[in-house]
């Protein structure tokens, strides 16, 4: 019995150096993987790869670890995910693209039943361009386009009015200091002591004005689709209050003004084509020699659906060309036996854009048609969309669009001021761009 | 049968335990070695880092990093991408002291904080009128050797006029290279004067002394850099020459600065015990203490002066020697920043500063958003005029009550003094008191969402 509980002993006392042993070889080996080395003078990081130190992705990952390790804060687990949706966000700022951004779950949500005809909120999409007021570059929103049937559409906003106030708030651009550095730039070079109180207060005013305003980029976001409550809106052209709702577009109408048909196409999805191909084929039995195509207010999409369209019109041509970092891709149209070979009147308007600007611009190349209404937008960036574990995620400029014509926007050869989507537009109108329009194919 | 399971578990578990023991041995020595290399961020592995990044930070990172590398249209510069991103990464913390340095931000603030840069020693201010005059020139530095006078307007630098320029633009013209020159216009009373002078590294002066009437010496200093130990030690050498009876030091307008320096110089002032207690991450509390080797000079009746401008290491310090009642402290409430950052310098140039520790003064007060209270408030008087001692109110209550002290003076001429501080003192509490009440509203709807 003795003698067993010694060889247990021993056992156990082999059993802990043999595991000692090994503990001490697993960690130095360990070890021996990581490289120190200096950073700066004061403190020291790892890497597990020497060259790399200089790296941007070295940088990175020590700033993360001093924090990690040093932050007066304990950092639970909302903090991480702030840091990480400000850290996108930053890093997506540098690249100056308004197109470029963090999206949260429900802004990810909202873009991809967009693509199927799904919308919410008010019914804009907010366009931030950079106009010039009193020699200072400012970023002011526009909207960019209307979404049909939605509640800006009902309202009677148009693509191209300017949002001048929301909830009463002003709209800030990205660098609401300027002008202010302006002021004080102009008194520094002219200064008069006599002048000085009067400059303070125009500063102070320009301060005040700061604090009551409203950053574009939360602007930007509040009208895409933020808020539940009834927004208020100033424009350049009135004063809405605008309750957001959601609504589900048809792909494609068929409707009848004072006789003349039309086929208004009110967005872009994957049913469009097979809708468009319908309408066209009850033109065709009903004996129609020509009909308008109404693409006002046509921008999302994807440019599959815009093929799928414009296969009825222009088949075996191209839609134009994808350009991105690695390649660059001819978008062909596919094949179809029986196009229209009517006339075609293409209504177009300054919310017609990306896919309702290639559309038209495809279509229009066959001289059958005429492209009738407002100068388009010209924007032919392609945006993906990438998610996060999170369920947010980000837009990115992936790609540019160049039309066959190498056109930058699409110029009607009848301009004229034409109204929304699904508004008639003067017979006189219709009648002059019939005569422009060369004989049937 | 069951005897030999539990003798199998006995055993995996004495080998797990000398499996853990050489790590538990190592860990205890590391963290042992960290607790006192205060301030100076622990060293860790990548791996240490994945494990704990929980959510998606480093994931986040190279998912952007590589769409915009591969996929955005246009040519991105991967740094400036990083650097954004680190900015808007601090954003999450909102904490204003909480902040990433680009390699030029970051050479300029080394500078600042080192005092040393290679220039032409004169001290540069922008007037109202938007004009560059020389505030001060440093003695003997160059541009006092080719002949620059305080007042001067310069007026072009290698031949570049200044009119309409930032201070900063020209002050970077006027630095350079050591042993290169410079040519400044200057404008004296009308007359247009060109010097020459040869840069070199001008250590600038933040602590000026003087003695003031009555045997009072008076020691300002405007900021806690690398210099500051060897300036306060000239400075009191100077003035125990002329053997001064009692000291005023002036921490108004004084920023802040390096921890340590503020740690030795109160060690000027307080004879042993603590300094400041760090309290970093989880509660854990260090004491900065007195270092006895730096209380190389003999102590005086000591009043300091602070205002709203002081703040950081100038509130250490005041808290310091008001907790110690080495001193009397007579001004208006501090900045209250009871914060401490720790920068780290990274390898391409840039560093990141973060808030890693509160402090506490001696008797444990933290004093973040509330300020040293002083013990006479004393307002700046309305018609004051920057470095003349007869319109500073402050100054002039800071000497009566060093008389006190002194006992040259009675308590009687230092009842409108007290009058005053009694009703600023109401005001104070009243501020703070609503302070705190809006803090508490605010914990609790933060709550409530």
């Amino acid at each position: 019995m003795k003698n067993k509980t010694f060889f247990y002993c021993i056992l156990a006392l082999l059993l802990f150096s043999v595991g000692a042993c090994l503990g001490m070889f697993q960690m130095f080996l360990g070890a021996n993987k990581m490289y120190y080395t200096a950073a700066g003078d004061s403190s020291v990081i790892v890497t597990d790869n020497v060259d790399d130190v200089y790296s941007s992705r070295y940088i990175f990952t020590a700033v993360k670890m001093i924090i990690d390790k040093n932050y007066v804060e304990k950092i639970d687990a909302e903090l991480y995910n702030e840091m990480s949706v400000d850290l996108a966000k930053g890093m997506l700022r540098e690249l100056g693209d308004s197109a470029c951004r963090y999206a949260d779950k429900k802004e990810v949500e909202l873009i991809e039943k967009a693509n199927l005809g799904e919308f919410e909120g008010i019914g804009i999409k907010p366009e931030i361009r950079t106009v010039d007021v009193d020699g200072i570059r400012v970023e002011k929103l526009f909207v960019g386009s209307v979404i049909p049937q939605g509640p800006a559409y009902k309202a009677g906003i148009q693509a191209g009015d300017v949002i001048e106030l929301i909830d009463g708030q002003e709209i800030l651009p990205y660098n609401p200091l300027a002008k202010a550095e302006k002021i004080l730039k102009e008194y520094q070079l002219k200064p008069d002591r006599s002048k000085l109180k009067e400059v303070q207060a125009q500063i102070d005013k320009e301060y005040e004005r700061i604090e009551k305003g409203l950053p574009i980029l939360e602007a930007e976001r509040k009208i895409s689709y933020k808020s539940k409550d009834p927004i208020k809106i100033k424009t350049n052209i009135n004063i809405y209050t605008l309750t957001p709702s959601s609504w589900t577009l048809e792909p494609a109408k068929q409707a009848t003004f004072n006789g003349v048909p039309y086929l208004e196409v009110q967005c872009l999805t994957e049913k469009t084509g097979e809708k468009v191909g319908e309408i066209i084929s009850n033109f065709k039995a009903a004996k129609k020699d020509f009909f308008v195509l109404d693409l006002r207010d046509v921008f999302g999409g994807t440019y599959d659906s815009a093929k799928e369209v414009a296969k009825f019109f222009v088949p075996n041509t191209s839609l134009g060309t994808l350009k991105t970092k690695k390649s660059s891709v001819n978008l062909l149209i596919p094949k179809n036996d029986a196009p229209w070979r009517g006339k075609l009147i293409i209504l177009v308007n300054k919310g017609t854009n990306k896919y309702g600007e290639l559309l038209a611009n495809a279509i229009s190349q066959d001289s059958s048609s005429v492209i009738v209404g407002e100068e388009t937008l010209g924007d032919f960036k392609d945006i993906s969309i990438y998610d996060f574990d999170n369920g947010g995620g980000f837009t990115l400029t992936t790609g540019e669009y160049i039309l066959v014509n190498k056109a930058e926007k699409v110029s009607p050869q009848i301009q004229t001021e034409c109204g929304p989507n699904g508004k008639e537009i003067n017979k006189s109108v219709i009648d002059k761009a019939l005569s422009y329009v060369g004989g049937a194919k | 049968m069951k005897n030999t399971v539990v003798k199998i578990i006995i055993f995996v578990l004495v080998f797990l335990l000398g499996y853990q023991t050489p790590k538990f041995i190592y860990g205890a020595a590391k963290d042992g070695l960290y607790a006192t290399l205060r301030n100076i961020p622990q060293r860790g592995t990548i791996a240490d880092i994945l494990r704990n990044d929980t959510l998606k930070v480093m994931p986040t990172y190279d998912k952007v990093m590589k769409a915009i590398l591969d996929d955005y249209y246009k040519e991105a510069d991967e740094k400036k991408v990083t650097y954004s991103g680190i900015h808007g990464m601090l954003t999450a913390f909102h904490d204003p002291f909480s902040n990433f340095y680009e390699p030029d931000q970051y050479k300029k603030m080394k500078e600042d904080n080192e005092g040393n840069f290679s220039g032409i020693g004169a001290v540069l201010q922008m007037t109202e009128e938007g004009q560059i005059l020389v505030h001060e020139i440093i003695k003997d530095a160059p541009a006092d050797q080719s002949g620059i006078k305080q007042g001067d307007i310069i007026i072009a630098v290698d031949e570049k006029p200044t009119a309409g320029r930032d201070l900063e633009s020209v002050v970077k013209d006027i630095r350079g290279e050591e042993g290169t020159k410079v040519k400044i216009t200057v404008d004296r009373k009308g007359e247009h004067l060109t010097c020459e002078p040869i840069r070199r590294i001008v250590h600038t002066i933040n602590t000026t002394h003087k003695v003031l009437e009555d045997g009072i010496g008076y020691i300002k200093m405007s900021q806690f850099n690398q210099n500051s130990d060897r300036e306060i030690d000239e400075a009191l050498t100077d003035l125990e020459k002329n053997n001064i009876k009692g000291l005023i030091f002036d921490l108004r307008g004084n920023p802040g600065g390096l921890l340590d320096m503020a740690v030795n110089v109160s060690s000027r002032f307080v004879d042993k015990g603590v300094v400041v207690i760090i309290q970093s991450r989880g509660g854990i509390r260090q004491n900065l203490m007195v270092d006895t080797e730096k209380h190389n000079h003999k102590t005086y009746p000591l009043v300091v002066l602070v205002n709203s401008g002081s703040a950081s290491a100038s509130e250490i310090v005041s808290g310091c020697v008001k907790d110690h009642k080495t001193a009397t402290i007579v001004g208006t409430e501090t900045f209250g920043k009871g914060l401490v950052q720790s920068l780290v310098p990274l390898q391409d140039g840039s560093a990141i500063a973060i808030t890693t520790a509160k402090y506490l003064t001696p008797n444990g007060i933290d004093i973040h958003k509330k300020g040293i209270e002083p013990d006479y408030f004393v307002e700046q008087s309305d018609d004051y005029v920057i470095d003349d001692d007869k319109t500073d109110a402050q100054l002039i209550a800071g000497k009566k009550v060093l008389l006190n002290k002194l006992g040259l003076l009675g308590d009687d001429e230092l009842k409108d003094i007290i009058a005053k501080s009694d009703e600023l003192k109401v005001k104070y509490e009243e501020k703070i008191a609503k302070k705190e009440a809006e803090e508490a509203k605010n914990k609790e709807k933060d709550m409530g969402d």
